[in-house]
C-alpha cells in the first residue's frame, strides 16, 4: 500500500496503461514488479494493525447480518406458534391445531437458543406480529377447513421463503463457511413442517399480474403470505 | 485478465484493494476502478487515523484544560500541527469525550475477555456489580473533570452518540453476564442497567472515600433493588398469565355447557 501512495504518477499510469492496452490495475501491477524490492518495503506493523482492524470490522458486519436474520426468524416462529394458538383457543378439541401449536412453540424455542449466541435483540414489531397472528388464527377457527388450511399454508410459505432468502444472503456475503453452524440450523428450521397440507398455493408474480383471475382462496393465501412476509422483513430492521 | 492479475499480485506480494465487509455483494459502478476505490479507502483510513492521533494527544491535556477545544489545540501543538485543526472536529469537545468513552469501552471489552475467570462463578447480581465497577474504574483517572464531560454529553448534538455508546456498553455487560433474554425483558434489563450505571457514575463524582468504597456499596444496593424489581415483575406477569388461563378454561367450560344444553335438531 505504501507503494501506491508513494508513486506520484498515478495519473500518468492511467494514460500509459491505455497506450499499452492493459487495464489500469494490471498495468500498475506490472509497473510495480519493475521496482526493486528494497524500494517497496511494506510497513509491516501498520499493515498488521490495518489487517486486524479490517478483520474486526468484517467480524462485526457478519455478526450484525446474522443477528438481524435471527431477529426476523424469532418474529416468524413466534407468529407461526401464535397462529395455531389462536385456532386452538376456539377449537380446543382440534388435534391438528394443538399439534401445530406445540410444534411451533418447539421451533420458537430452538431459535430462542440461537439468538443470544449471536447477540440478537428481539424485534420491536414482535408483539404486533404475535397479536396479528393470534387474531388471524382465532378468526380462521370460524372458517371452513380448506380456508383454515390455506391460511396455515400461506404462513408456512412466508417463513420458508424467508429462510431461503437468509441462506442465499449468507452465501452471497461470503459467510457460508464461517457461519456453517448457523446455515445448518436455518436449513433444519426451514425443512420443518409448520402447517397442514393446503391444496391452494399463494399466487406468484406471474399470477399476480392478472388479479381478477384469482380465486378467493388464492387471494386469501396471497394476502396472508405477502402481508406476513412484509412484517417479517420489517422486523429484521426494527 | 483477472486470473493474470491475481497470479502476478501473489507473486509480487502486493496487496489487492481491500473491500470492507459492508461492501460485500455490492457491484462497483462502471466508472470506479480498483485504483480509485483503494485511493478513497486509503484517504478515509488516513483521516480516521489522523483524527484518533489528534484526540489521543488532546487527552493528555484534559486534566489542565478540561474537556474543551483548548485541550485539542494543545494536542495539535504537541503534534506540530496548526491549532486550527481543532475546527475539523464537527462536534468539538463532544468528539473528544466520545473518543475517550469509546477507548474505555474497547478497553472494557478486552478486560472482560482477559478476566472472565474472575466473575464466571459469581451469582448474577455480583457479576453485574463487578462489571459495572470495572467500567467505572476506567473513568476514575478523569473523575475531577468528569462532570464537565457529562455536561458536554448532555448537549443535544452529543446526546445521540452518548446514548448509543451507553446502549452498546450495557449490552456488552449483559452479554458477559450470560443473559439469554429474547423478549421484551431484553429491553427492560438493559434500560435498568443503564439507569444503575448512570446513577453510580453520578454518585462517584462526589465520593471522597478511600478507593471509592462508598460508590461500590451504593452500586451493590442499586443492583440488589433492580434484581428485586425484576423478580416482582416476573411474579406479576406469572399471576396475570395464570388468571388468563383460568378465564380461558372457564369460557371454554361455559361454551361446552351452552352447546350441550341446546336440544338436538332432527331433520
Amino acid at each position: 500500500m505504501a507503494l501506491w501512495r508513494s508513486s506520484k504518477g498515478l495519473q500518468s499510469l492511467s494514460s500509459t496503461a491505455r497506450r499499452s492496452n492493459l487495464c489500469r490495475h494490471c498495468f500498475a501491477v506490472e509497473y510495480a514488479t519493475a521496482i526493486p524490492p528494497e524500494a517497496a518495503q511494506p510497513d509491516t506493523a501498520r499493515e498488521a494493525e490495518e489487517d486486524s482492524k479490517i478483520d474486526r470490522e468484517a467480524a462485526e458486519a457478519a455478526q450484525k447480518l446474522v443477528s438481524s436474520m435471527l431477529r426476523a426468524n424469532l418474529t416468524a416462529e413466534a407468529a407461526s406458534a401464535r397462529l395455531f394458538a389462536g385456532q386452538s383457543s376456539l377449537r380446543p378439541r382440534a388435534e391438528d391445531a394443538r399439534y401445530f401449536k406445540e410444534k411451533g412453540e418447539a421451533l420458537w424455542e430452538q431459535v430462542k437458543l440461537l439468538a443470544p449466541q449471536h447477540r440478537t435483540r428481539p424485534s420491536l414489531l414482535a408483539p404486533a406480529a404475535r397479536a396479528a397472528a393470534f387474531g388471524l388464527g382465532a378468526a380462521s377457527a370460524c372458517l371452513p377447513g380448506n380456508l383454515r388450511a390455506t391460511i396455515g399454508g400461506a404462513m408456512q410459505d412466508a417463513i420458508v421463503e424467508q429462510y431461503n432468502d437468509h441462506l442465499r444472503e449468507l452465501r452471497q456475503a461470503g459467510l457460508a463457511e464461517e457461519m456453517a453452524d448457523v446455515r445448518a440450523s436455518l436449513r433444519d428450521l426451514r425443512d420443518e413442517e409448520r402447517a397442514p397440507e393446503s391444496t391452494v398455493q399463494a399466487p406468484d408474480l406471474m399470477k399476480l399480474q392478472d388479479v381478477k383471475s384469482l380465486t378467493f382462496e388464492e387471494g386469501l393465501a396471497g394476502a396472508v403470505k405477502y402481508g406476513f412476509k412484509a412484517l417479517f422483513s420489517a422486523s429484521q430492521r426494527i | 485478465m483477472r486470473r493474470y492479475c491475481k497470479t502476478l499480485v501473489e507473486s509480487t506480494a502486493i496487496p489487492l484493494p481491500r473491500i470492507k465487509a459492508g461492501d460485500r455483494g455490492k457491484r462497483l459502478p462502471p466508472s470506479v476502478s480498483c485504483e480509485e476505490l483503494l485511493t478513497e479507502w486509503e484517504e478515509d483510513e488516513e483521516q480516521t487515523r489522523a483524527r484518533e492521533v489528534l484526540l489521543d494527544a488532546a487527552l493528555k491535556h484534559v486534566m489542565e484544560k478540561g474537556w474543551s477545544l483548548d485541550a485539542v489545540r494543545a494536542g495539535a501543538r504537541d503534534l506540530d500541527l496548526s491549532p486550527a485543526i481543532a475546527a475539523s472536529l464537527k462536534r468539538g469537545a463532544g468528539d473528544l469525550v466520545e473518543h475517550f468513552v469509546q477507548q474505555c469501552n474497547d478497553q472494557f471489552s478486552v478486560q472482560i475477555e482477559e478476566r472472565r475467570g474472575e466473575f464466571e462463578n459469581l451469582r448474577l447480581r455480583e457479576r453485574i456489580a463487578l462489571l459495572v465497577r470495572w467500567r467505572l474504574e476506567l473513568t476514575a483517572p478523569f473523575i475531577d473533570s468528569w462532570p464537565q464531560a457529562m455536561a458536554v454529553q448532555a448537549l443535544p448534538a452529543n446526546m445521540g452518540p452518548a446514548t448509543r455508546q451507553l446502549a452498546l456498553l450495557v449490552d456488552d455487560m449483559w452479554h458477559a453476564a450470560g443473559d439469554t433474554a429474547t423478549e421484551y425483558n431484553w429491553y427492560t434489563k438493559r434500560a435498568l442497567l443503564a439507569g444503575v450505571y448512570t446513577a453510580s457514575e453520578l454518585y462517584m463524582l462526589t465520593d471522597y472515600s478511600p478507593g471509592l468504597a462508598d460508590t461500590w456499596e451504593a452500586l451493590d444496593r442499586r443492583v440488589r433493588d433492580v434484581m428485586r424489581l425484576g423478580r416482582m415483575a416476573g411474579q406479576v406477569s406469572q399471576a396475570a398469565s395464570q388468571s388468563a388461563d383460568g378465564l380461558r378454561a372457564f369460557a371454554s367450560w361455559l361454551y361446552t355447557r351452552t352447546a350441550s344444553s341446546q336440544p338436538p335438531q332432527y331433520q
